[in-house]
Parts: structure tokens; C-alpha cells; sequence
């Protein structure tokens, strides 16, 4: 008897014991910094937007891409010819596995699915004017995305429902088609710059940059009256002191800028051109060109102690830096004088020269007469110079070559093949082949 | 009185010492160290400690049935080293008349006549027959040195090598000769067959790579898990700082010398019980536990000096310049640049300022410090009785690093009490309260990588300018100026760790015990870094404060049963469950643009951001074990364990791990007649499954948007996570296949194991392409095969006066990855790459055929691209006249033919020598390190001497090393950098003296010893590095990348231990 009260005296204890171990509910953990996103609403919506302008700027380098194809830049004793700044001024070792290809494509395809979200997202939350302003600048994001892409790769997937497939090259007319269609989107259903402030996307931010991809497209007239129209509609004008567009926080000219707080984005052009020991210490990994140093500026102009410094060393040494950025600043994306330049070269000559002439005077060059523009052949040259002088080191040197076939002539191009950049071969890999090299490399 | 005058005197000497070593600092400072435990000891002597401290005298017990007393026999057990041993059983031969000895190992017996035979058997000792002489008897037990009876942890139990029915390996503390290791998996190198541990740099606290039975996981973390008196210890490192190649090892939180033994679990039956986190095997590390008899104090010390093993041979300021003149007229008559062109090179601008006096700066010396401190200090006092032991210890350990300023200190406080007040009952509580603090330096894989940057210097480069201030990197001179570096970076981790073990036991119906145990660890860690505004990285100072929090806790409960039965069977039978959670949080605070270099936290900073999050996981499991042993011939295991994770969706949480295991004792079948010279014969047979979820995000399979985007001053949300519902449990399975023999009476002991452990579903962050928005998704991808021979053999090689023992064993794994979710590499950084049907860690690049000697073999394309005669010749695989990455492919491997160590141990009368070898051969080193310094011109760093002078420089000149020039071609990760990593290293060399017995007695002294020891004392290699284990990471698929990390230094050691 009492055997057998012992027994079930064990039996229910370790039962018991079990049970008070037994706990299969506390492996129902959830994470305490995410949330799942099909949870987005129109209430947090616009989170979700905010996220995606933080993150659309990718890579500090990569702002400067087509500065270093241009020939803007050189190599320093520090990153050498053969880094990978060294490999895009040369043209020589430049292949599939560089930085630039990579982080280009993987960043922008990874805003391009937040934007995507949000945009299938917001389709079912209605049409009030909050849900579409989200609607417009996501638009202009996407659409500036895309055109990052097809400007650095040429074809590339068209990706607007997000999809975890196998896709292949779109060809770029298609991706030119959906920039277009995104921005007039963007310009049809968004709020004024007085409204948004220009670290949001505005009507006039999208104006201004659907003028340049109308004049990237050869629709110079189109660009011009999109840019005038910007000029006009903004009444923002060609500011006074050069330096303060790039040095300080209130980005003066500015139509669209990406906020970058300290606290927030933090990042720092300032560290890819200024050495160590400096104020805006940095890794000095690139220097002005020959030609920038020696040819660009004429003497008197205002814009080339502000981009190009000399700094003495005390043993009386010198580096030549590339100084237009200070600290952590505003990443311009539209300004009003890239308007002016493209209305100087997409309005007539005559027209034109007036907006070019508007640029020189403020920065200390002498206006030109139209007989000293000379031939359109010559009108172009002296546009496209301007642009270099007046956009250094803001990213546009190398695709304003492109789109009017003369960076052939660059010793590091030399080919139209190169005119753009080889696609990360982990990518083409991850595809089997679907995705095919551009040719030449 | 003349232990106070003794005293006196010591502290005159110590303080004398002192005073030189102000002077001398170093060579003495060692001296010094040594007065802590002389002090100590004196202390006790004072304290009158061992007249009084008997707690309990155990009377000698006398079993009852012995009438006819004749004879009263009187004895002393003692062992070799004159210790007494207490609890010994003194039998009469062929009667029932037993005793055992007392806390000073006497005792008394009854013995029918004067020539009655005694026999004294005690565990752990050979037996030993002994006739009385009449006087009274000092018997001396020598220690059975076969480790068949050895008793092994096996994870919720014990059992005997002897019964075993699968792979397990012990490892005590006291075999492996004294090192100044920091963590106390060090212990293991080279001393367990299939346990490969690789030092892969040699900072002190720097964690190591540890693979049992080769690699059976591809992320990150493959590591075995470690379990410390049932406590399984959180992977994460203690280190919080990213400086680099250092990773403050858990281990190193853990005074190895409190270590008692560490058992491995080797195959799935053995560690199919920890299953779900077994798949890489169970490392049992069990602390010391006092012992039954007199009490025991201990004391030692070990200090000495590490010294840099090797320096690298550079080039002097003529031959830099002579290097960088021919690569820069090469590459421009070459590419045909003419002054003034884009991509000419100015000679001028590479040679920067050459001083008028270009002296030769020697950058290595700047930096390293050399002759770096090593101490050790360890006190303990132990004892026990029926009823209870206990055992406390406390040390202290302070290393220097090999490069200034780096250095780890740790203070270790640790008790362990089990307590058995009656049958019924029993409990026990071991704990462990650790302090460390490292001042850890940004080497390795950083922009300021002290011995790469450094040695990257051209040679003319002086780190101050000549008005005294430093000289700053890529303005002044090349490369970072690591001696500013080292004065402007303050970089400490510190760690508070508790470790708590407690436990209780029932015994009930004779046969039952329920166990009940909570195991905790719980870390709380900071990590400081401060940069002064000198600091190349933040001109306005920088101060990054994390603070993190770790908790992780297992609750265990099992039930056991245990019989023997008459007709030979004995039964242990075990069923439990377990609950294992993983709670881990940080603040982190960033600080920059300070007011001066006086302040120093983040308060004071202009810029402040903070940081914070917390996450969790846990794991739910319930096992059981069944063991039967039939007459001690036929043994059988089999235990299952069904875990769920709270890392997979719902579906998929629960898996269940089996194994079944047998053995069969050869020799005790009577049917069979087995030699004399065979002592035992065993062959081992088992299978089993083992789980693993460790290594990815607790969150992988959820899709995520997370918080922290925030966008001009408002909230923000990003889509961060595409999530795997499907996500569930790698398992690997695993076969083996073992034999333990015996001969000569254990004088000769031999183990064989043969494995297959195949692993499946492998997890994996698989990168995934682009377009889908994502870089990497977590995902089962696939199988992986381990397969090897693992061979240990133990001989007694001589016994007599001179007694001479050897212990060697040698592991040959092979690895292969069976399937991937394509068939197309997935590539692994810069030099790696995971392919089917090729091992993990494989080296994916170019390969160099040889040097082109005439323009003639050149591709016109390649021509055109500037190769020259004298570049190196890349095989083109695709046959299309470029270079690209199409045309990678494998080039060698990380992973060894075989690997193993040697210890040969001598003792000769008070003396004793041993010497420690580990060897491994057949893995590949990929030089990371020399595409910075054996460039040959193509980047204006500073070079390595040795190949320049074997350089091409016109037909027929060299076929291996290229020619100078500008180019980059010739700089790929290519064979070119690959390198032997083979290596036979001596390991240690110890040599002991036993203080003679009657010198010490009069201190109260039972055990006095000696040592000198060297570490590291020569390694045999090809590799032109450091060091041939050298690996940036950890990470077996890119594991033995030496971007020059921290060598192993090689250490001269003086130690002193002394029991009372």
C-alpha cells in the first residue's frame, strides 16, 4: 500500500515538476525594435516615406562618380592609381567587382522596394491630400532612383511590383519612360516648395529634375521650359556667395536637398577630400585634376578658391585639396543654377546666353556677346565648361559627356562601350546569366 | 619571530626591487611578482593556519565481524608526492575486513596474523598488495595512469571511458603544462584528436577558432558550445569596441586555473543530449572541487616576459626609392603617358618629401612592445569531508600585449560548495565572479591598423615633424601615424561576470534521483573608446560609450534511475526537461566635437547620439537518455531530445534530435582468450542527430520593418528584413565509428574514431540578388559532409627511475559542401568562396601561371590593357583576353590535411620536463597583408625586402615574382599571395624541480614546485608572415586571411607553486 502511494506520490511530482518547467509559450518572442510591414496605414504612412528619403542617398563616393570619370579628380599618394578611385581616373583594372557598380545597384534597388511598398500601400488607403502628397514624392524617389541606375548601367531590370524573381535587363527606353511617368506623377499630384520646404520633394523639385532628364533625353526645348518654369515658379536666385550653397545648412539655391543632420544621415563629403589633420579631417583619397588645378578657373573667377584650396603643412609642404565641402551639410540634389544652365542650353542661343551670362557675372566672369558664343558647336563647348566649373564636384562632369557623345575623347573612356559601368558580377551570378555584362567587360 | 623577521626581510628586498625596477622596470618587474606569493605565504605561517585549521579528524573506522584480532596493523597511505590520501580502502585479502584511511591518510585494521595481505586500493591510484613489516607502514599509491577509468562528464551524468559507447575526449588541467594561456580553451590546443583550435592572433584575451570534427555550419558562428559547470556560456564576445582583429574571447573572462578538467563531446550520441545547440560539438568545462581529507591551500605563480616572435625585413629609404623609380618609368614609357596626361605618374609626387638625411625609420620597433609582462597569481583553499566540499579560489592575471598599450587584467573570485547532508539529499552551488579589463588596440582589420599601416610607411617617413609634433598620415607622411595613434586613441572593454551554478538533488526508492539545477550567466559589459582631437578620425575628439547587458539562463530538471541487477545488467535511465533563454540589451552613447582633450565623456560633447535596443531568443527541450550495460561486455545508449526555438515560425519551432550508441568489451568476454599483453579491446558504434540555430538574427524568419530611420527631424520607418517563414533547425547527422584499446596493463593506450557527420539545411544569410531588395535573406540552403580519422595514443615509454611518457594525437578531417541552393560559387569577401563539392574556407582568385617573359605572349587585349613583360600571367579561363571575375576559381584551401600534437613528459627524480608540439599541415594562408607591401611599385606604400630582390627584371629572371611597375594588374588576390600555412610549432617546453620534502616540511609546507616554461619557443614554417595560424576573422568561410594580425608571442615563464 504505502509502496504504492509512493509511487504516485513520484509520478505526480515529477509530472508536476515538468509542468512547472514547461513553458512553450515563452517561445512566442517578438522583436521589441520592428514591427511586420504589412502593417503600414495611412497614419504611419508617411514614416515609411521618411525612411526612404533617409536612405535614398546611398554612398558618399558614389555622389561623386561622374566627377572622377570626367578627369575632375586625380589620384593622392594615399589611395594610389590603382584604388578604386585610381581605377575609374585611369580606366585601367576597372572591372565587375569594383565598389561604386555594386553599392550603386544594391542601394538603389533596395529604396526602390521601399518605394514600391509604399506605393502599393498607399493605393489602398485612399486619395486624401496626405496619401497622395506620400504618393508624389515617392514617385520623385523612385524616379530619381531609376535614374541613377540607368545612367550608371544603361539597361537595367524595371522593377514597380516588388518581386523576389529572376528579372532581366529592361531596355533603358522603357526605364526613361517610367522616370518620366513618375515625375509627372510627382509634378501633377504634389505640394509647392513654399509648402514642403526644400528637404521634401516639391512640385518644382520634380520640374527641375524632369528638365534634366528631358535634356538627358535630347528634349532640350522641354528642359528648358520645365527649368524656366522652375526659375520663375521658385524665385530663387543665383546666390551671392558660391560657398555658402555648399557650406551651410540653409543651402541656399536649393530646390530639392536631402536633409543630413548630424544625428541623423551624418554623412560627410567633407572626408573624401580634406587630409587628416584638418579641420573636416578626412582620408584625402582624392585631388584636383591637372586641369581643374591649372585650366578650369579663369583667374578672376569666384568659384575657384572655393572649390580648390591649398593647404600648407609645416614643413612647408603643400596639398592641393578639393575644399567646396565643409562639415555635414545638406546633399543637394537641385539648384537653381543647374536651371539656368539648362535653360542656357536648351533655349535658342540668343536666349539661352542670357541664362549662361546670368551664371559668369555672378561668378566674376566677364558676360559673353553672342559673337563671341560663336557656332552652336562652340555654344555647347562653352555650356558644357560652364556646368564643369559651376557643378564641380556635384556629380555631373562625366553624363553630361555622355549624353552629348564626347566622352569618347577621355583617355580613361575612350570607347562608348565604358560609357557606362560594368554590373557587379555578384550580381550576374546571383542571376545565372540572366543578367548579361554590358559590353566590353 | 623569524618568520616576522623573514618577513621584514623580504619586504626590504621586495621594496628594493621596486626601486630598480623603476629604473629597470621590466626584467624585474617579473621579480617583484614573485614576492606576492612568498608574502602570502609567510601571512598563513603567521596566522598560525596549520596548527589549528583541522576541522574534522575523522576517526579511523574499524568494520565490525573481525574477532579474532591478533594483529593490529597501523599505516600511512600516501601518494607519490608524499601527499596523504584520504578515504583510501584498506582491505584484508580474502576476508571481509576493510577500512579506510583518515584526513592524513592513516589507518588501522584488525588483521587476522602478521601475515595478512593488505590490500589498498583508492580511485584514480593503482591498486597496490602490501605484507605487513611489523612497524608501521608508509605505503605509496602511484597514480593509474590508464585513462580508461578515467571518469568523464558526459552531460546530465558521468560514466567511465571504460563504458562508454561514444566519442568523448578528457582533458585535465593538471596534464597540460602550466602556459600563461588566457582563456581556458587554449588548454585544448593540440592535446584532443579531432578538436582543431587555431590562435588566430595573439593578443591577450583574443578569441580563437575552435572546430570539433571539422566545420558543420556555414554562418558566422560555428563554434562549439561551451558549457561550464552546466552552465552554457553565451558565444558573444566581450568585446564592444570594433577595433579590428580583436575579439575579447568569453573564455577570457574565466580563470583557466580554476579549471579542473574539460570533456568533449564529440559525436552525435555523446552530445545528442545538448542537441539543439550540438551541432558543432559540447566543450564541458568543469571547475575544481575540493577533495575529502586535510585542507588544502594552494599557491602559485607564473610570470615572465612575451617577446615578438619574428620582424618583417623592409626595404631601406635607397631601395624604396630605387623600387618606386622603376615602377613609375615602367608604367609610363609602358602605357606611352607623357607629362602632364592623365594617369602619368610624377615621380616626384610619389616619393613625396624625401628628408635631406632619408634614415631609415624602423616602424615595427615604434609600435610593438617587447619585452611585454605576463603574470599570473592563483590562491585557493579547499577541503571536505562527508558531508561537504568546498573549494575557493581567487587570481589575478595581467598580460601585455605585443603592441603598446594593449593589455588584459583579471580579477576571478570562484566557490564551489556541494553539500550532502544525508542520503536523501544533496546541494550544491559553484560560483564564479570575474572582473576584466582590456585596453584592446585598433590592429587589423581598421583603417588605422597599426602593424600593417605602419610597415606600409615609406621607410624615409619619421613619425614627428621637427618641431615635435606628430606627423600626420596621408598629409605628412603615407600611411596612418600608428605612434599618434597609439597616444591619441584610448580604447578599454571591461566585463563583470557572474556565473552561478546551483543545484539540488533527491534520492528516493533507492534507485531515483531527481535533479534540479539553474544555471546562469550573467554579463554586463562596457566598452569605452575615446579619441583625443590630435586623432586622425575626429579632428574634434570622439567618445563612444556602449553599455551591454547579458543574461542567459538554463533551468533543468531530470529524473533518474539507476539499478544493478545480480545476473550483470545495470540500467541508468534519465528524462528531463530543460528551458534555455537568451536575454541581451545595450545603450550605446556617441560623442563628438569636444571642448579640449580634458574632457572626455560624452556629456561634454557638442554632437551627442544615442543608441539602444534589446532582444531575445530561448529554447525549449525535453530528452532522455537510456544506458544499459550488460556484464560490463555489452553497452547501449540511445537518448532523443525534441527542442523548440522561439528563432522559427510556429510551424517549424519543434525538431527532434535522436541518437542510439553500442559498445562492446572485447576483452571481458570469456568465450574469448585474450593475451596477457591486451588489456582491453572496446569497439564503439554510434549515429546520431544533433541541431543547430545559433548564428542567425533571432528575428530571421519574421519580415521586418524597423525603427531608426528617422528623416529630418521626423519619425521614420525602413522596410529591413524580407523574413523566411520557412526557416527551420540545421541538423547534422553523425556516424562513428570507434575502438579503444588497452595494452601492457595501460601502458600503452590507443584510440581510433572514424566520423561521417553530415549536416543539412544549412543556415544561411544567402545573398540573393539586388533587384529583389535585399542583400542577403536567411535561408536553408544546403548540405555539407565532414568526414576524418582521429587517432590518440598514450605510452609509459619508460617507468623506473627515469620515467618517460608520450601523448599523441592526429586528426585527418576532410570537408565538403554536397549542395548549395545553385550550383554557382557564393563568394565570400575578397578571397573566398563557397562552391559545391569544395570544402568551406576555400581560397577563390586568380591563378598565376608565371610571368610573361617576351611581349610576344601577350594578348593584344591585355596588351592594350598595359601588360608588359615581367607581369604576372593570370590563367584566362574563359579564353577571352580579359581579366574579370569570371575568371576566379579555387586556389587552395584553410582548411589542414591533418593536425594534431605531441607531448613527450620526463620525470627524473625531483624533476620533470616536458615538451609540447602541434602540427598541422596542408592549409593555405592567403597573405592578405603582402598586396600592401609586396606590390612591387604599384601603390607608394613601403615594401617587403625579400621578394623584391627576386623581382623580374628581363627574360629569364623569374618566373614566380613580377617585374616593378605602376600597374595594378599584377596586385590581385591571385595565388601570387597565397601562402603554406603549414606549421610544426614547439609549443611549450617546461622543465619542474619538486622542492625535496624535508627542506619544506619545516615551512608547513606539503608541496613546493618549481618551473621554468617556454612558449612558443620555434615554429617550423614557409610562411614569410608572422604567424602561420594568423586569420583576421573567425569565420570559417573566410578564416585565414592575415592582414598581419597580432602574433603569438613567445613567452619566458617562471613559476612557483606551493601547497600547504
Amino acid at each position: 500500500m504505502l509502496k504504492i502511494f509512493k509511487i504516485q506520490f513520484i509520478i505526480l511530482f515529477v509530472i508536476g515538476s515538468f509542468l512547472l518547467g514547461a513553458c512553450a509559450d515563452k517561445l512566442d518572442v517578438k522583436p521589441e525594435s520592428a514591427v511586420s510591414p504589412d502593417q503600414i496605414s495611412a497614419s504611419n504612412i508617411r514614416f515609411f516615406l521618411n525612411g526612404l528619403y533617409l536612405r535614398t542617398f546611398g554612398d558618399r563616393d558614389d555622389y561623386f562618380l561622374n566627377d572622377l570619370r570626367g578627369g575632375n579628380y586625380t589620384w593622392t599618394a594615399l589611395s594610389g592609381n590603382n584604388s578604386a578611385y585610381g581605377a575609374l581616373i585611369t580606366g585601367n583594372t576597372l572591372d565587375d567587382r569594383n565598389g561604386f557598380s555594386s553599392r550603386i545597384w544594391t542601394n538603389s534597388y533596395r529604396n526602390i522596394y521601399n518605394a514600391n511598398i509604399i506605393l502599393t500601400a498607399a493605393e489602398s488607403l485612399g486619395s486624401d491630400a496626405a496619401i497622395t502628397a506620400v504618393k508624389a514624392e515617392t514617385s520623385y524617389l523612385r524616379a530619381y532612383l531609376y535614374y541613377q541606375l540607368v545612367t550608371t548601367f544603361g539597361d537595367v531590370p524595371l522593377i514597380i511590383v516588388n518581386t523576389t524573381e529572376n528579372i532581366a535587363k529592361t531596355p533603358k527606353a522603357q526605364v526613361w519612360d517610367q522616370i518620366n511617368k513618375d515625375l509627372d506623377y510627382a509634378i501633377g499630384n504634389g505640394r509647392a516648395l513654399k509648402t514642403t520646404g526644400v528637404k521634401t520633394v516639391s512640385i518644382e523639385g520634380a520640374k527641375a529634375l524632369k528638365a534634366r532628364v528631358l535634356l538627358a533625353l535630347g528634349d532640350k526645348s522641354g528642359a528648358a521650359k520645365l527649368a524656366k518654369e522652375v526659375i520663375d515658379q521658385t524665385g530663387l536666385a543665383i546666390a551671392d556667395n558660391y560657398g555658402d550653397i555648399f557650406r551651410t545648412s540653409s543651402a541656399p539655391e536649393a530646390i530639392f536637398a536631402f536633409e543630413n543632420l548630424k544625428s541623423e544621415k551624418n554623412l560627410r563629403f567633407s572626408a573624401l577630400f580634406w587630409p587628416y589633420g584638418t579641420a573636416w579631417a578626412g582620408s584625402y583619397f582624392v585631388q584636383p585634376s591637372d586641369y581643374v588645378l591649372n585650366q578650369l578657373y579663369p583667374a578672376d573667377d569666384k568659384r575657384k578658391t572655393i572649390n580648390i584650396q591649398k593647404i600648407t603643412n609645416t614643413d612647408g609642404t603643400f596639398n592641393m585639396i578639393i575644399s567646396k565641402y565643409w562639415d555635414v551639410q545638406p546633399i543637394i540634389v537641385s539648384r537653381i543654377s543647374e536651371m539656368h544652365l539648362i535653360c542656357a542650353e536648351g533655349f535658342a542661343q540668343a536666349q539661352g546666353l542670357d541664362y549662361l551670362n546670368a551664371i559668369r557675372v555672378k561668378r566674376g566672369l566677364p558676360a559673353l556677346t553672342l559673337a563671341e558664343s560663336g557656332t552652336a558647336d562652340n555654344y555647347l563647348n562653352l555650356i558644357l565648361e560652364e556646368r564643369r566649373r559651376e557643378l564641380f564636384s556635384e556629380g555631373f562632369l562625366f553624363y553630361d559627356l555622355v549624353r552629348t557623345n564626347k566622352a569618347a575623347q577621355l583617355p580613361n573612356i575612350k570607347t562608348q562601350d565604358k560609357y557606362v559601368m560594368p554590373i557587379p558580377g555578384a550580381q550576374i551570378t546571383l542571376s545565372n546569366g540572366k543578367l548579361v555584362q554590358n559590353q566590353g567587360y | 619571530m623569524w618568520c616576522e623577521h623573514i618577513r621584514l626581510n623580504l619586504l626590504r628586498i621586495k621594496l628594493k626591487f621596486m626601486k630598480l625596477s623603476l629604473v629597470w622596470n621590466k626584467p624585474f618587474h617579473l621579480f617583484c611578482r614573485f614576492s606576492v606569493p612568498v608574502l602570502l605565504l609567510l601571512v598563513t605561517i603567521n596566522t598560525g593556519y596549520s596548527n589549528e585549521v583541522n576541522l574534522t579528524k575523522a576517526a579511523a573506522t574499524t568494520v565490525a565481524g573481525s574477532k579474532l584480532s591478533r594483529a593490529i596493523i597501523r599505516g600511512r597511505v600516501i601518494d607519490k608526492e608524499g601527499l596523504p590520501l584520504p578515504g583510501a580502502s584498506v582491505k584484508i585479502k580474502n576476508t571481509q575486513t576493510a577500512t579506510s584511511t583518515d584526513v592524513d591518510g592513516r589507518f588501522s585494521i584488525n588483521a587476522p596474523d602478521n601475515n595478512a595481505i593488505l590490500i589498498i586500493t583508492s580511485i584514480g591510484y593503482k591498486p597496490a598488495e602490501v605484507r605487513p613489516t611489523g612497524r608501521e607502514l608508509v605505503i605509496t599509491l602511484d597514480v593509474d595512469q590508464n585513462n580508461l577509468n578515467e571518469v568523464l562528464v558526459v552531460g546530465y551524468g558521468k560514466n567511465t571511458k571504460r563504458n562508454l559507447t561514444n566519442a568523448v575526449s578528457r582533458l585535465d588541467a593538471a596534464d597540460v603544462s602550466e602556459r600563461n594561456v588566457t582563456s581556458a580553451n587554449q588548454l585544448m590546443q593540440g592535446q584532443i584528436a579531432g578538436v582543431n583550435m587555431t590562435v588566430s592572433n595573439g593578443t591577450p584575451g583574443g578569441a580563437s577558432r575552435v572546430s570539433i570534427r571539422g566545420v558543420s555550419s556555414i554562418n558566422g558562428d560555428n563554434e562549439p558550445l561551451y558549457v561550464i559547470d552546466g552552465i552554457p556560456l553565451s558565444k558573444d564576445l566581450a568585446s564592444y569596441n570594433f577595433s579590428g582583429e580583436y575579439r575579447q574571447d568569453p573564455l577570457s573572462l574565466i580563470n583557466p586555473s580554476d579549471v579542473e578538467s574539460i570533456d568533449v563531446l564529440k559525436d552525435a550520441a555523446a552530445a545528442a543530449i545538448y542537441g539543439s545547440r550540438a551541432t558543432n560539438g559540447v566543450i564541458l568545462i568543469t571547475t575544481k572541487q575540493g577533495k575529502k581529507g586535510t585542507p588544502r591551500i594552494a599557491v602559485s605563480q607564473l610570470s615572465g616576459i612575451q617577446t615578438m616572435p619574428k620582424k618583417l625585413n623592409l626595404l631601406n629609404p635607397q631601395e624604396y626609392i630605387a623600387l618606386q623609380t622603376e615602377a613609375t618609368n615602367n608604367f609610363n614609357r609602358d602605357m606611352n603617358y607623357q607629362p602632364g596626361q592623365t594617369g602619368y605618374i610624377n615621380i616626384a609626387t610619389v616619393l613625396g618629401v624625401v628628408p635631406a638625411d632619408p634614415y631609415d625609420v624602423n616602424w615595427q620597433e615604434l609600435i610593438i612592445n617587447d619585452p611585454a609582462a605576463s603574470n599570473q597569481t592563483d590562491f585557493s583553499f579547499s577541503g571536505g569531508n562527508d558531508n561537504m566540499n568546498h573549494f575557493t579560489s581567487a587570481g589575478y592575471q595581467y598580460q601585455e600585449g605585443l603592441i603598446k598599450k594593449s593589455s588584459l587584467k583579471r580579477y576571478s573570485l570562484r566557490s564551489n560548495i556541494d553539500f550532502k547532508p544525508n542520503q536523501t539529499f544533496n546541494f550544491g552551488l559553484r560560483l564564479g565572479g570575474n572582473f576584466t579589463h582590456s585596453t584592446s588596440i585598433p590592429n587589423g582589420d581598421q583603417g588605422t591598423a597599426l602593424f600593417q599601416r605602419n610597415l606600409e610607411q615609406r621607410p624615409y617617413d619619421r613619425p614627428y615633424l621637427p618641431n615635435g609634433s606628430f606627423a600626420v598620415g596621408g598629409k605628412d607622411i603615407l600611411r596612418h601615424n600608428g605612434v599618434l595613434i597609439l597616444a591619441k586613441d584610448d580604447t578599454f572593454d571591461d566585463n563583470f561576470q557572474g556565473l552561478v551554478n546551483l543545484y539540488g538533488n533527491v534520492n528516493f526508492l533507492k534507485h531515483f534521483t531527481y535533479h534540479s539545477g539553474y544555471n546562469t550567466e550573467i554579463r554586463q559589459g562596457r566598452g569605452f573608446r575615446h579619441q583625443e582631437m590630435e586623432h586622425p578620425y575626429n579632428a574634434k575628439g570622439y567618445t563612444n560609450d556602449i553599455r551591454n547587458n547579458r543574461y542567459s539562463a538554463t533551468f533543468d530538471n531530470t529524473l533518474s534511475y539507476k539499478n544493478t541487477w545480480t545476473n550483470g545488467l545495470n540500467v541508468d535511465v534519465v528524462a528531463g526537461h530543460s528551458f534555455f533563454q537568451n536575454k541581451y540589451n545595450f545603450n550605446q552613447a556617441t560623442g563628438t566635437e569636444f571642448p579640449s582633450d580634458d574632457f572626455q565623456n560624452v556629456t561634454s560633447a557638442t554632437i551627442r547620439t544615442a543608441d539602444g535596443d534589446a532582444s531575445e531568443y530561448a529554447i525549449e527541450s525535453y530528452l532522455g537518455r537510456l544506458t544499459l550495460n550488460f556484464k560490463d561486455r555489452y553497452f547501449l545508449s540511445a537518448s532523443a531530445r525534441y527542442d523548440g526555438s522561439s528563432k522559427f515560425s510556429k510551424a517549424n519551432r519543434f525538431a527532434t534530435f535522436p541518437s542510439v550508441s553500442g559498445a562492446w568489451a572485447v576483452t571481458n568476454e570469456s568465450f574469448i582468450n585474450t593475451p596477457d599483453w591486451l588489456e582491453f579491446g572496446k569497439v564503439r558504434l554510434s549515429w546520431g542527430k544533433t541541431g543547430n540555430q545559433d548564428g542567425i538574427g533571432n528575428f530571421s524568419y519574421l519580415p521586418l520593418a524597423s525603427g531608426g530611420y528617422n528623416y529630418n527631424l521626423q519619425t521614420g520607418l525602413s522596410v529591413t528584413a524580407l523574413g523566411n517563414t520557412d526557416l527551420k533547425w540545421e541538423t547534422a547527422t553523425q556516424s562513428d565509428l570507434g575502438i579503444d584499446l588497452s595494452f601492457f596493463k595501460g601502458r600503452l593506450g590507443i584510440t581510433y574514431d572514424y566520423f561521417i557527420k553530415k549536416t543539412e539545411d544549412l543556415l544561411y544569410n544567402l545573398p540573393v540578388l539586388g533587384t529583389s531588395g535585399f542583400t542577403t535573406r536567411t535561408s536553408n540552403i544546403g548540405s555539407m559532409e565532414n568526414r576524418g580519422h582521429e587517432l590518440s595514443i598514450s605510452s609509459v615509454n619508460i617507468d623506473k627511475r627515469l620515467r618517460w611518457s608520450t601523448s599523441f594525437n592526429i586528426s585527418f578531417i576532410r570537408n565538403e559542401v554536397l549542395s548549395l541552393i545553385g550550383e554557382e560559387p557564393i563568394t565570400v569577401g575578397g578571397w573566398n568562396a563557397i562552391i559545391p563539392g569544395e570544402a568551406l574556407g576555400i581560397f577563390y582568385g586568380y591563378k598565376q601561371l608565371g610571368i610573361y617573359q617576351n611581349l610576344s605572349e601577350i594578348p593584344a587585349q591585355l596588351q592594350g590593357a598595359g601588360v608588359r613583360p615581367g607581369d604576372v600571367i593570370f590563367e584566362d579561363l574563359d579564353k577571352n583576353n580579359i581579366i574579370n571575375s569570371s575568371d576566379r576559381k579555387k586556389i587552395g584551401t584553410s582548411q589542414a590535411d591533418f593536425s594534431g600534437g605531441l607531448t613527450n613528459s620526463f620525470k627524473f627524480s625531483n624533476f620533470d620536463l616536458s615538451v609540447f608540439n602541434t602540427f598541422s599541415v596542408g592549409s593555405d594562408i592567403a597573405a592578405g597583408w603582402r598586396t600592401g607591401l609586396d606590390h612591387m611599385g604599384a601603390s607608394n606604400y613601403g615594401a617587403f625586402k625579400d621578394n623584391y630582390l627576386k623581382r623580374w627584371t628581363g627574360p629569364g629572371t623569374s618566373n614566380t615574382v613580377p617585374r616593378a611597375t605602376k600597374s595594378g594588374n599584377n596586385v590581385r588576390n591571385s595565388t601570387y599571395y597565397l601562402e603554406d600555412g603549414s606549421f610544426l610549432r614547439i609549443k611549450n617546453v617546461t622543465l619542474g624541480y619538486q622542492l625535496p620534502v624535508n627542506l619544506i616540511k619545516q615551512l608547513r609546507i606539503s608541496q613546493a614546485r618549481v618551473f621554468a616554461s617556454v612558449n612558443n619557443l620555434y615554429t617550423f614554417t614557409k610562411y614569410s608572415g608572422y604567424d602561420p595560424e594568423a586569420s583576421m576573422g573567425l569565420d570559417a568561410r573566410s578564416f585565414g586571411v592575415d592582414n598581419l594580425v597580432t602574433p603569438q608571442p613567445r613567452s619566458f615563464m617562471l613559476g612557483l607553486n606551493v601547497n600547504f
